[in-house]
């Protein structure tokens, strides 16, 4: 038996998909593929590409629907830890059963499915993650500075989200020129277009990011204000806390220094109301209706 | 009074509020425009806070300076806390200088009553106007809306709203009267009908003006009088039904400074307005009516899920075949959710159940194991009798979500 080697030269869905069409073509069946690429365990010495064996008498061809589609695509942002299987072989796999006619190999309920599924589900979760905890700091800009960003961030996604992000903040952000800068790569937004920046060798890190955050941003007291005040301490349930905004997210949201003030502070018993305790000693006033005094 | 000062005060005094959904808005987008912000219909929450709620939108009370006295609110005009009001100005800075950061997808506001309905109803409808507008903010608000405002400024909040609401405030007629004099179930009721009607109207008619596209919501205090649950969902039930109420809020009832004694000092237990949250989400997304859920007087029980109760009393109906039951009751499982059960049906299409499917799909064997059966499964629980069958779950099962 014959082992092809196949380099996934970028890391993304069309160059795998390339691979895979060719493959089933030849039809070469799963398990005689090996992938390289930056999370297989392939051979190291082997540099190129092995020739694929001529196209079949009876090539395999799948079309997929556009919305399955779109889940093999969500599911190859998927980054597996070293001991899960690459996500091109687990793909390939995948295609070639949907071509061979076993249409469950898409379906939650499948054991390929299933993986699928985990997999969507953890990339779409950390879309959601980017949306929800990512913060901008405002930047101090010189009134005729037409290229320097004015909002700045730092997040450290799990899996490849960048794109999804991109999308997602030019939408909300207006004509503002932004920043986002993540460990492999760093989103670029002019306020009309945007493009992604993945260095070959060199990678961002969370300093060169802290030395661009020059300044304090003021609105971020104003947040912290809020976020006391709008805190619940008669309802104290951190554990929910924890789960919905899992610990990793924390650092670079501002509210971080907060959190175990008011935890202790609900639980400690202070207070049984819902009031916040900065008002409670405050002087109050109660209200009378017009003409009656 | 400094902006944090008024800050701190007008979102402590709106915190009671359960909402702080951003869903449900249409797809608006600033790419490469003036202005600022989106919307896709999905809520995102931004923050969570140390009592496990999600903070997704600004929100605040306009004012808490108050005219009306409702006994269970911290902002009555009897009740001596500090008051503040806000410029709109100073909301409008707020809600663009939070938005800009993400630390929020929208505003909520809501407040006191102050020299007449109509004037406060004014004045919130201009903070809207003013974002949408001058600023062009396309994110997402949520007007609270005083009932006893003319019908035309609520049509007016509509425009400008992705979302309005009008708060039932208590379960009864009779609990409205003895506990917020002022306010009426009439009137509260025919604010949400002007709603509807706005709804309605911008549905039907392709060129109708805009109207609050994310529906309408309510809230509901739980625990400030004595209304008991059974009472509570069938109300619920026709609230959903007569108003094309996106969602009930339900909120319970917590004690305030300097408590009027017509209302309790201590607070409900969390989990009943958990309970509350999943019948109602029975009633809204399964079929079930509230009479099913609870079939006479009384409160959900608070060791198990109403879905579980009711499969429990109704073991006459179990356990059903995968293979061959109707979506229907496949979703009334307890452990199967609305997607498992769609995700059972298409593998069904394909080939025949099996047990270990189920654990793949994410449901929750426990629970399920005694109410189904497979082509290699059939519960051994079959012939126990409730209790029996309870016990044995509860032994093996951690204790459902400790809110407390
Ligand atoms: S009208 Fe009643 S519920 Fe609303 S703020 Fe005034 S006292 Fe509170």
């Amino acid at each position: 038996m014959t082992m092809y080697t196949l380099h996934m030269t970028r890391a993304d869905f069309a160059c795998w998909r390339d691979h895979a069409r060719r493959l089933l073509a030849a039809r070469v069946p799963p398990g005689d593929v090996l992938w390289q690429g930056e999370d297989s365990a392939g051979d190291l010495f082997v540099s190129s590409d092995t020739d694929l064996p001529p196209p079949s008498e009876t090539p395999l061809a799948l079309k997929l629907s556009r919305q399955d589609l779109r889940r093999l695509e969500c599911a190859s942002h998927y980054w597996p830890t070293p001991h899960q299987e690459c996500r091109w072989a687990l793909l390939y796999r995948v295609v070639w059963r949907l071509a061979l006619g076993e249409g469950e190999a898409l379906l939650a309920g499948d054991t390929d499915g299933a993986v699928i599924e985990q997999r969507v589900k953890a990339v779409n979760h950390e879309v959601h993650h980017i949306h929800a905890f990512l913060r901008f700091h405002q930047q101090p800009i010189k009134a005729d500075d037409q290229h320097a960003p004015e909002f700045i961030a730092w997040f450290e996604p799990r899996h490849d989200v960048l794109e999804a992000a991109a999308r997602h903040f030019i939408d909300r952000m207006g004509q503002h020129r932004w920043l986002i800068m993540t460990p492999g790569g760093a989103i670029i937004c002019d306020g009309r277009q945007w493009h992604i920046e993945r260095p070959e060798a060199d990678i961002f890190n969370v300093q060169d990011y802290q030395a661009l955050v020059e300044m304090k941003d003021d609105a971020e007291d104003l947040w912290l204000a809020y976020y006391a005040s709008t805190f619940n301490p008669a309802r104290l349930n951190e554990k929910t806390m924890v789960r919905s905004m899992p610990s990793r997210f924390w650092r670079h949201m501002p509210e971080r220094v907060l959190m175990t003030g008011l935890i202790s502070h609900a639980r400690h018993g202070a207070q049984q109301l819902g009031q916040d305790s900065r008002l409670a000693t405050r002087r109050g006033r109660t209200i009378t209706l017009p003409g009656k005094s | 009074m400094e902006l944090t000062d008024k800050l701190i005060v007008l979102a402590d005094a709106a915190k009671y509020d359960a909402s702080c959904a951003s869903s449900g808005a249409p797809k608006r987008s600033s790419k490469g425009q003036k202005g600022l912000g989106a919307t896709n219909g999905n809520g995102i929450c931004h923050s969570f806070t140390p009592d496990g709620r999600c903070v997704a939108l600004l929100k605040i009370l306009m004012t808490n300076f108050c005219l009306y006295d409702c006994q269970y609110c911290i902002n009555r005009r009897s009740s001596n806390v500090p008051r503040a009001r806000f410029s709109v100005d100073e909301i409008v800075r707020l809600t663009l200088d939070f938005y800009r950061r993400n630390l929020i997808s929208g505003l909520f506001l809501s407040s006191g009553i102050i020299r007449s309905n109509d004037y406060t109803m004014e004045a919130l409808v201009r903070v809207a106007r003013t974002l949408r507008v001058e600023h062009q903010f396309r994110g997402y608000i949520h007007l609270k809306t005083i009932p006893d405002a003319s019908p035309d400024l609520i049509r007016q909040a509509g425009l400008y709203a992705d979302r309005l609401s009008v708060n039932i405030e208590l379960p009864t007629s009779q609990s409205l009267t003895r506990l917020a004099p002022e306010k009426s179930d009439t009137t509260i009721r025919h604010a949400m009908s002007t709603i509807r009607d706005g709804l309605e109207e911008a549905t039907a008619e392709p060129r109708a003006p805009r109207f609050s596209p994310g529906g309408q919501s309510t809230q509901m205090i739980v625990g400030a009088d004595d209304t008991d649950d059974h009472t509570i969902l069938g109300n619920v039930q026709s609230l959903y039904g007569d108003y094309r109420l996106k969602r009930v809020y339900y909120s319970a009832f917590s004690p305030i400074p300097e408590s009027p004694s017509s209302v309790p000092l201590i607070a409900p237990p969390l989990l009943r307005e958990h309970r509350l949250y999943q019948a109602d989400f029975l009633i809204r997304g399964y079929g079930f009516r509230a009479d099913e859920l609870l079939t006479g007087p009384g409160n959900l029980s608070l060791d198990i899920d109403p879905k579980l109760a009711w499969a429990l009393n109704h073991r006459e109906l179990f356990p059903i075949d995968l293979d061959r039951a109707d979506m229907y009751m496949i979703a009334r499982v307890p452990g199967i959710g609305i997607t498992s059960a769609r995700r059972i049906d298409m593998l069904r299409r394909e080939r025949r159940i099996r047990y270990s499917d189920l654990t793949r799909l994410g449901c929750s064997m426990k629970k399920l194991s005694p109410f189904i059966t497979t082509q290699d499964y059939r519960p051994r629980q079959a012939g126990l009798e409730r209790q029996a069958l309870l016990a044995q779950m509860q032994t093996s099962t951690p204790a459902q979500m400790a809110l407390l």
